[in-house]
C-alpha cells in the first residue's frame, strides 16, 4: 500500500484506503443448476468447469469479463508470469503469462463462457450480476454498497470467495491516495488534515461508505464478516501500478486493452496480439 | 468632414470591439499557437516548472540524510548523484541537452558549501537557484522554451497505426453522413414547406434534435443502442450496437443523420422560399411527376445551398468528437478528432497533437476546395 504511492525511494502520498477483487457469485442460480459453489480453495480450472456446467444447464453469461489489463493481471500473475519483468521490459510473451493471457481470452473466444457486461446487457459488470444476467463476477467491495441498495435480493443470495489460484494466488489492489501540493502556503494545515484523514477519518470513510482501511488499526477495527475476504486478498495481491521507466502507462494500456478487445472478437490470434505488443511497446511508453 | 468619417468608424469599432477581442483571444490566439506547437514538442504542464518555489535545503537534507551541522562537524564526503537530487528533490524535468549543460556546468561543491554554512534555508524559485549554481548556461534554465522539432512530430503521425485508423473511421463517416444527410434535409424542407395541416408542428419536430445537447442525446441513446434496447427490441436481434466493432460507427453516424438533418432543413427552406411558385406551376403545366420536378427543378436550384451544406456538413463530419467521446468504448473505432484529445490531454503530447491537429486542417481545406470547385455555386 506504501509502495504504490513510492517513487525512486521517496513517497509521494499516503494511501487513502483500498479495494481487492474478489469473485462474486450468485448462489441460487447454482442452485438451480446444481452445481457446487466456488470455494476459497478454488482454482480457475475447477471454476472453468463450474462455469461451464451452468452454460450447459441453460446459464446464458456465466461470468462477466471486463477486455481489460487491469482485470487480466490476476490471471498472468497467478499463472506465475507478469505484465513486465524485473527490467521493466514487456513479459506478456512469457510461457507463464501468455498461459494466463490465453486462459482469459478462452474464456470468452472458447469456452464460451465469459462476457462483456454490454453483452450481457448492462453497463457494468455490478449490474450485470445485480440483474441475475450473469451468475459470477470478480468485482471489489466497492459493489456491496451499490448491491445492497439496488439489488438487495440479489445480495441476500449472493456468496462472495477470494480470486481462484492456479500456481499461485493473485488479486489486484485498487488505491488512491492523500497528497500535499508542493506550493502550497498552508503545508502545516494540510499535514494536519492529512494525518487525521488517514487515522480517524479512514475509519470513518470504512465504516459508512464500506471501502478497505489501509491503515492497519483501522483495518484491525473492521470485523465487517463479509469485508474479511477483500482483506485477505491485500496479503497477495498486486496494485494497479506497471512501472515504466519514464512513469508513464496511459497509452501503452489503451493500446493493449485495444488488442485485448480485438481477440474477445476473434479480430486477431494471440501471437498476432502478443507480436504487436512487443514490437511496439517501448514506442507506447515514451 | 474628415473628423466625423473617423469618429464614426471609431464608434463601429467601439461596438464591435466585444466580439473582435474575443474572437482574437478564443480562436486567432489559439489557433496560431497550435500551428506553432505542432513543430515542437510542447507540454503544457511544464510551463511553469521554472517558476516552482522550493527549499534547497530540505531538498537536499532528504537526498542525503544529512543535516547541515552533521557535514560541518563530520567532514562527510557525500556520494551526492546531481541528476538524481535535480531531477527528484528539486522537482525539475530535463531533457536530454539540458542535463548535459547541468551535468558539465553544475557547481555541485559549492551547492555542498553553502550547505553546510546553513545558507541555503530560505525558499528560492528554482530559475534563481540555476542561476545561482551554473557556472554557464543558467539563463537557459529561466523559462520553459519548447523544443524546435522540425517536421518530426509528422514524421511520427505518418507512422502512427491510429492516426491511420482513426483518420479513415472520420472519412468513412463523412463520406456516408454528409450525402444522406444532405438528401433528408431536402426532403425535408420540402416536406415542410408544403401546406399539409400541422406543418409548423413537423418543422419543429425535425429541428429540435439539433439545438439538443449532444451528451443528452448520446446517453438516451447509449440506452437506445444497448443490448436490452429499444432497437434489439423492434428487431427481434440480440447485438451490442456500439461495442461490436462492425456495428460501433454506423450507429453513430445513423445517430448523427437524425440529429443534424433538421438543421440543416431550416438551410433548405430558407432556400426554397427563393423558388418562384411559377416555374413549379410551369412544370405542372408540362406534365411533370412530383419525381421529376423535385429532381430536375427543385435540386438544381438548390445547388448554391447543397454547397454550403456539403461544405458545413463536410467540416463537422470530419471533427466529430462528442458522440464519440460519450459512446465509443473500443479505440479502433474512434475518430481523428478523439485521437488528437487522447494524445493531448490524456497522453500529454500536446506538440503531436497540434501537429495532426493542423494535418486534419489541410485535409478539411483540400475537400471542402475540391467541393467547391465541383458544386457551382451559382446557377
Amino acid at each position: 500500500m506504501v509502495e504504490a504511492f513510492q517513487y525512486k525511494n521517496r513517497t509521494y502520498g499516503i494511501a487513502k484506503d483500498f479495494s481487492t477483487l474478489a469473485l462474486y457469485f450468485n448462489k441460487s442460480i447454482f442452485d438451480k443448476c446444481g452445481v457446487a459453489y466456488p470455494t476459497n480453495d478454488e482454482t480457475w480450472d475447477s471454476l472453468l468447469i463450474k462455469l461451464q456446467e451452468l452454460k450447459k444447464k441453460g446459464v446464458e453469461y456465466p461470468i462477466i469479463v471486463n477486455p481489460e489489463l487491469t482485470r487480466m493481471i490476476p490471471f498472468i500473475n497467478s499463472f506465475g508470469g507478469s505484465v513486465v519483468d524485473s527490467n521493466m521490459k514487456v513479459s506478456l510473451s512469457q510461457p507463464n503469462s501468455k498461459k494466463g493471457f490465453q486462459f482469459y481470452i478462452d474464456l470468452v473466444t472458447k469456452y464460451k463462457v465469459g462476457y462483456e457486461a454490454s453483452a450481457a446487457g448492462a453497463g457494468w459488470e455490478g449490474e450485470a450480476f445485480g440483474k441475475e444476467n450473469a451468475a459470477v463476477m470478480m468485482s471489489g467491495p466497492w459493489c456491496l454498497g451499490f448491491l445492497k441498495g439496488s439489488y438487495p435480493n440479489v445480495y441476500n443470495k449472493m456468496g462472495i470467495v477470494e480470486m481462484p489460484k492456479n500456481v499461485k494466488r493473485s488479486t489486484m489492489v485498487y488505491t488512491v491516495c492523500w497528497a500535499i501540493n508542493r506550493q502550497s502556503s498552508n503545508k502545516d494545515a494540510a499535514w494536519e488534515a492529512m494525518k487525521f484523514l488517514v487515522t480517524e477519518g479512514q475509519q470513518i470513510f470504512v465504516e459508512k461508505a464500506g471501502v478497505l482501511g489501509s491503515n492497519k488499526n483501522v483495518a484491525a477495527k473492521d470485523t465487517d464478516p463479509i469485508k474479511q475476504v477483500f482483506y485477505k486478498g491485500a496479503d497477495y495481491a498486486t496494485p494497479w501500478k506497471i512501472p515504466t521507466p519514464t512513469g508513464l502507462f496511459s497509452k501503452a494500456n489503451d493500446q493493449i486493452n485495444s488488442r485485448i478487445k480485438d481477440l474477445f472478437y476473434n479480430k486477431i490470434t494471440l501471437d498476432e496480439a502478443l507480436k504487436q505488443i512487443n514490437e511496439n511497446y517501448d514506442s507506447w511508453i515514451k | 468632414m474628415k473628423k466625423r468619417v473617423v469618429q464614426e468608424a471609431m464608434v463601429g469599432y467601439l461596438f464591435a470591439a466585444p466580439i473582435i477581442i474575443s474572437i482574437c483571444i478564443f480562436t486567432l490566439y489559439p489557433i496560431i499557437s497550435a500551428f506553432i506547437y505542432s513543430f515542437t514538442d510542447f507540454n503544457p504542464l511544464e510551463i511553469k516548472k521554472f517558476d516552482i518555489k522550493f527549499n534547497p535545503q530540505d531538498a537536499i537534507e532528504i537526498n542525503t540524510g544529512f543535516l547541515p551541522s552533521e557535514l560541518r562537524e563530520k567532514e562527510v564526503v557525500i556520494d551526492f548523484d546531481l541528476m538524481t537530487f535535480i531531477e527528484l528533490d528539486v522537482g525539475l524535468k530535463l531533457d536530454a541537452e539540458k542535463s548535459n549543460l547541468v551535468q558539465k556546468y553544475f557547481d555541485s561543491s559549492k551547492l555542498l558549501k553553502d550547505f553546510s554554512e546553513g545558507k541555503l534555508d530560505k525558499e528560492i524559485a528554482i530559475k534563481d537557484f540555476m542561476g545561482t549554481y551554473m557556472t554557464m548556461h543558467g539563463d537557459q534554465f529561466r523559462k520553459y522554451r519548447p523544443k524546435f522539432l522540425w517536421f518530426d512530430n509528422f514524421m511520427e503521425l505518418l507512422k502512427d497505426q491510429y492516426f491511420w485508423i482513426s483518420l479513415g473511421n472520420a472519412f468513412f463517416f463523412s463520406l456516408i453522413v454528409v450525402p444522406i444527410q444532405t438528401l433528408l434535409a431536402v426532403i425535408l424542407a420540402v416536406a415542410a414547406n408544403s401546406k399539409i395541416k400541422g406543418v409548423k408542428f413537423y418543422k419543429a419536430v425535425f429541428f429540435i434534435p439539433s439545438i439538443t445537447s449532444s451528451a443528452a442525446i448520446s446517453m438516451i441513446f447509449w440506452m437506445i443502442y444497448s443490448k436490452p434496447g429499444v432497437i434489439n427490441r423492434l428487431f427481434g436481434t440480440s447485438i451490442d450496437w456500439l461495442n461490436e466493432p462492425n456495428t460501433a460507427l454506423p450507429a453513430i453516424m445513423l445517430m448523427n443523420i437524425w440529429t443534424t438533418a433538421g438543421y440543416f432543413m431550416v438551410t433548405f427552406l430558407a432556400g426554397l422560399q427563393d423558388i418562384p411558385d411559377s416555374i413549379y406551376e410551369a412544370a405542372e403545366i408540362d406534365g411533370a411527376s412530383g419525381l421529376t420536378t423535385f429532381w430536375k427543378i427543385t435540386m438544381p436550384l438548390l445547388r448554391p445551398q447543397i454547397l454550403f451544406v456539403a461544405i458545413t456538413g463536410t467540416i463537422g463530419c470530419m471533427q466529430v468528437f462528442d458522440q464519440i467521446y460519450f459512446l465509443i468504448k473500443n479505440i479502433r473505432n474512434i475518430t481523428i478528432s478523439f485521437f488528437i484529445y487522447k494524445n493531448a490531454f490524456e497522453y500529454g503530447k500536446m506538440g503531436y497533437a497540434s501537429a495532426v491537429a493542423l494535418v486534419l486542417f489541410l485535409i478539411i481545406l483540400a475537400i471542402t476546395a475540391v467541393q467547391r470547385k465541383y458544386i457551382k455555386d451559382e446557377y
